[in-house]
């Protein structure tokens, strides 16, 4: 009943979470399916059967499905507070309507396949030239203006949670189908290291991708090839192997947020945006016990005790704002928060006094 | 000449100390020494790892940080050397007591038969886990005097209890309360008083917690006072002054005191158990002590105060000094916080007031708030439910705002999670006698 993020104590220790032999079971079997899907046309006849017009729909809709069901285990958990329910349940609303349903309808009663979807970088489909002259103009303007205004304006105000956690299709798969997984985020240093080189090549690649195909789109010929090679090339290393195989494929292995975290190159440009923005988890002085709920529950590997024992209110670039670690904190130490207003700096009543 | 700092424990206060040392006195040999554990782990962590919502390694902080393992038996001060059971003395030039508490085991017949046990150490939670879960987990235990805390417990593996009874209605108690609910067993729990807690709680705020654990299948009895345990080899019932109550797994959690037995011989003066110490937590020449061994100074004399914060600040005071800086520990405005059957539960100051203001909201967020006042200003301040920002708290009792004053800066004091209904003072709120 309370709106207040309570634990809810439960028992974890079943091998399908723990990296035990189901967990490598489940990881094959997700990894298969990638392939398949990616690879060979064998889902096309199922498609047709069930009446989805190709493997993508069949896809979309196992997609959807595997986050409704995720997202009933996710409010089991963590329902008891009112951030998760809201934005567990915007995040499955926003992938039924806009991911699934809109695309699926939309050829139904004639309409052309136009309809809000990602912001480049995530996909570099929305500022190629060629695709931005097919799109109405309004569509077109949103593509520019949200990629380049909008997404990181918002993650300036808000921190990127608006939508690596609230609205991206990848993250919600994470959030609800993953997060049984997500304690198993690697908190080692050299994990955070990788993440910073990592994602951050992965956006000059798209930016250089992008650039490519502008090139190539705008004066044909050899330059047109390069381009479309380049955008091949992008396409299967990045869309299918980072962000499907490897990043959902190793959910029950590495955390549900592999993709997010190392490779996702919209989750790098907003994450400068929240850098330089107002988002941060807040932490109480003096008040933690090290329990280390905190960092368990980070599905980015961030070692939040750490913070919390050192007193200090912290922004780090890879938070997605999920508030687990708020929600989970039996001391009540952490809120995450986008207020203009601080909390007032009362003064700390006693405490060690270090005179040196 | 390097300075050789020896600290006995790697608990909070150990710890810190050993940090400290080392930031005061970058060339100072420091050994940390304990009998627990390899690591420092966080104790008031123990209970997430044994409900399995976290992994024991989970629980260690400061990562890869290891002591050296040894299990002490006393300490000559005049030679500046600390003993232990088995190898030579080790010799110091300036010593850190931080040896924690342990647990109390009142003289209960029966109480040394199989399946009785407490939740305070790392061997306890090893034994806890192979109780009710039948599962391992990695010890390495030394040895230790034969009533050491710190000694590995045989336990039955593979049953889980079908009468587990916790004894003692305190924080710990509550805690393993938590752990078997968690485990999906229904615990019975003895309480000695009328309510649970009431040292702390108001009678009303004590019935919230206790519908709330009785709503998850405990078994609550008050006004029980424990006379002993049965069992032929392993325990099956408890005694009590009302009958018996089938039991074949007891938790006893009736309080902690310092484990300071083993300093004996020591020549250090005790107040409570406590080793006494002074505001920079010296106990004697070339000795410090910290955390819940130590008896601190208070307007009523020198007593142990068993919190992770108090044992965090005094082993960080104790840490500087004895590696030769300056620093001083003061008491402040308590403060204190819990979970108790899932709801938050913050403190500050000193509740013993001359009036009492209370409130209870129900519906999405069930609270309560309680302010003491003295002469019309606050003293202290409870609440159940809801997160409140604690320095704010404790700014308002030392600064002796008025009740006006205090229920006006409320909403700049609220730390609830995003999107959880402000608090605002019910009708039912008010005075009460
Ligand atoms: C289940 C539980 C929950 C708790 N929850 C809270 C809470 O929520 N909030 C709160 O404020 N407090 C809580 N506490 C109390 C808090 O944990 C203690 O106050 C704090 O841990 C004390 O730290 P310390 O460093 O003084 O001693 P300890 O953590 O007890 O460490 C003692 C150390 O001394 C070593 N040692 C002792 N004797 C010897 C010897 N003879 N030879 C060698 N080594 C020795 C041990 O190996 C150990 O490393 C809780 C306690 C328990 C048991
Ligand atoms: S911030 Fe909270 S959850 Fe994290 S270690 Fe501290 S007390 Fe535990």
């Amino acid at each position: 009943m309370n709106q207040q993020g309570t634990i809810g104590l439960r028992d974890d220790r079943a091998g399908w979470r723990q990296r035990g032999a189901s967990a490598w079971a489940l990881s094959a079997l997700l990894i298969g399916s990638y392939c398949v899907l990616y690879w060979t046309n064998w889902l096309d006849p199922v498609a047709t059967a069930l009446g989805l017009r190709h493997k993508w729909f069949l896809y979309g809709a196992l997609y959807t499905l595997a986050m409704g069901f995720g997202a009933i285990g996710a409010l089991r958990r963590h329902g008891n507070s009112r951030y998760q329910r809201i934005r567990i349940a915007v995040n499955v609303g926003v992938q039924a309507i806009f991911g699934f349903t809109i695309p699926f309808v939309l050829p139904l009663v004639d309409q052309p396949e136009a309809y809000l979807s990602y912001f480049w970088p995530l996909k570099l489909d929305a500022l190629f030239p060629h695709s931005l002259a097919e799109m109405p103009m309004g569509l077109a303007v949103w593509s520019i203006g949200g990629s380049f205004i909008l997404a990181p304006f918002a993650a300036l105000i808000w921190g990127k949670r608006w939508y690596c956690s609230w609205i991206c299709g990848c993250g919600g798969l994470a959030n609800t189908f993953g997060d049984p997984w997500r304690h198993l985020s690697s908190r080692s240093p050299t994990a955070w290291r990788f993440e910073q080189v990592a994602v951050h090549a992965t956006l000059l690649i798209a930016l250089l991708v992008t650039a490519l195909v502008w090139v190539g789109q705008l004066q044909g010929g050899a330059a047109g090839a390069t381009g479309e090679s380049a955008r091949s090339w992008y396409g299967f290393a990045v869309g299918s192997l980072l962000s499907g195989v490897i990043g959902t494929g190793l959910y029950p292995l590495l955390g549900p947020r592999t993709w997010c975290r190392y490779f996702c190159p919209m989750a790098a440009v907003l994450g400068l945006a929240q850098r330089a923005g107002r988002f941060r988890v807040a932490v109480q002085p003096g008040l933690c016990i090290a329990c280390g709920n905190c960092s368990t529950a980070c599905e980015m590997g961030i070692d939040v005790r750490a913070y919390a024992m050192a007193d200090a209110t912290f922004t780090r670039a890879s938070c997605v704002g999920c508030g687990m670690c708020a929600h989970v904190c039996p001391r009540g130490v952490l809120r995450i928060e986008s207020t203009t207003r601080l909390h007032p700096e009362y003064a700390r009543a006693g405490h060690v006094v270090v005179d040196l | 000449m390097t300075k050789h700092v020896v600290i006995v424990g790697n608990g909070i206060a150990g710890s810190e100390a050993a940090r400290e040392a080392r930031r005061v006195d970058p060339n100072a040999r420091i050994t940390v020494l304990s009998e627990e554990s390899d690591r420092p782990f966080s104790r008031p962590g123990l209970m997430y790892a044994a409900c399995g919502q976290m992994a024991p390694a989970d629980l260690f902080p400061f990562g890869d940080a290891p002591a050296t393992r040894a299990a002490l038996t006393g300490v000559d001060v005049a030679n500046r050397r600390v003993l232990r059971l088995d190898g030579d003395p080790i010799a110091y030039d300036a010593l850190v007591l931080a040896c924690g508490s342990r647990p109390r085991r009142p003289a209960w017949s029966g109480i040394d038969l199989a399946g009785i046990g407490h939740f305070v150490s790392w061997q306890d939670l090893v034994w806890f886990e192979a109780e009710v879960h039948g599962h391992g987990i990695a010890d390495a235990p030394i040895p230790g005097a034969s009533d050491s805390p710190y000694r590995a417990r045989p336990a039955r593996q593979g049953h889980r209890p079908s009468h587990p009874v916790v004894i003692g209605g305190g924080l710990v108690g509550i805690e393993a309360v938590e752990v078997l609910v968690a485990a999906g067993l229904k615990p019975t729990f003895l309480l000695r008083d009328d309510a649970f807690w009431p040292i702390a709680l108001s009678t009303r705020e004590s019935e919230v917690v206790v519908e709330r654990l009785r709503h998850d299948g405990v078994d609550v009895h008050t006004r029980v006072h424990v006379e002993g345990f049965a069992g032929d080899g392993r325990v099956e019932q408890v005694r009590t002054d009302g009958g018996d109550i089938a039991c074949d797994f007891a938790v006893v959690a009736v309080g902690v005191e310092p484990h300071t037995r083993w300093l004996a011989d020591s020549g250090l003066n005790f107040a409570h158990g406590g080793i006494v110490v002074d505001a920079t937590m010296s106990a004697a020449p070339g000795v410090w002590a910290a955390g819940d061994a130590a008896a601190l100074p208070s307007p009523s004399g020198h007593r142990p105060w068993p919190l992770w914060y108090a044992a965090r600040d005094t082993g960080r005071v104790a840490g500087v000094c004895a590696a030769g800086g300056l620093a001083r520990w003061e008491r402040g405005v308590p403060t204190n916080a819990a979970r108790l059957a899932d709801m938050d539960y913050l403190t500050a100051g000193e509740m013993d007031g001359d009036a009492t203001w209370f409130d209870e909201e129900r519906g999405p967020v069930h609270s309560t708030l309680r302010i003491a006042l003295r002469n019309g200003r606050i003293v202290g301040f409870t609440s159940l439910g809801r997160r409140w920002h604690v320095a704010a708290m404790a700014h308002m009792i030392q600064e002796g705002w008025t009740l006006g004053r205090v229920l006006d800066a409320l909403p700049t004091a609220a730390f609830d999670t995003e999107f959880v209904t402000p608090y605002r003072p019910t009708s039912n709120a008010g005075m009460r006698p």
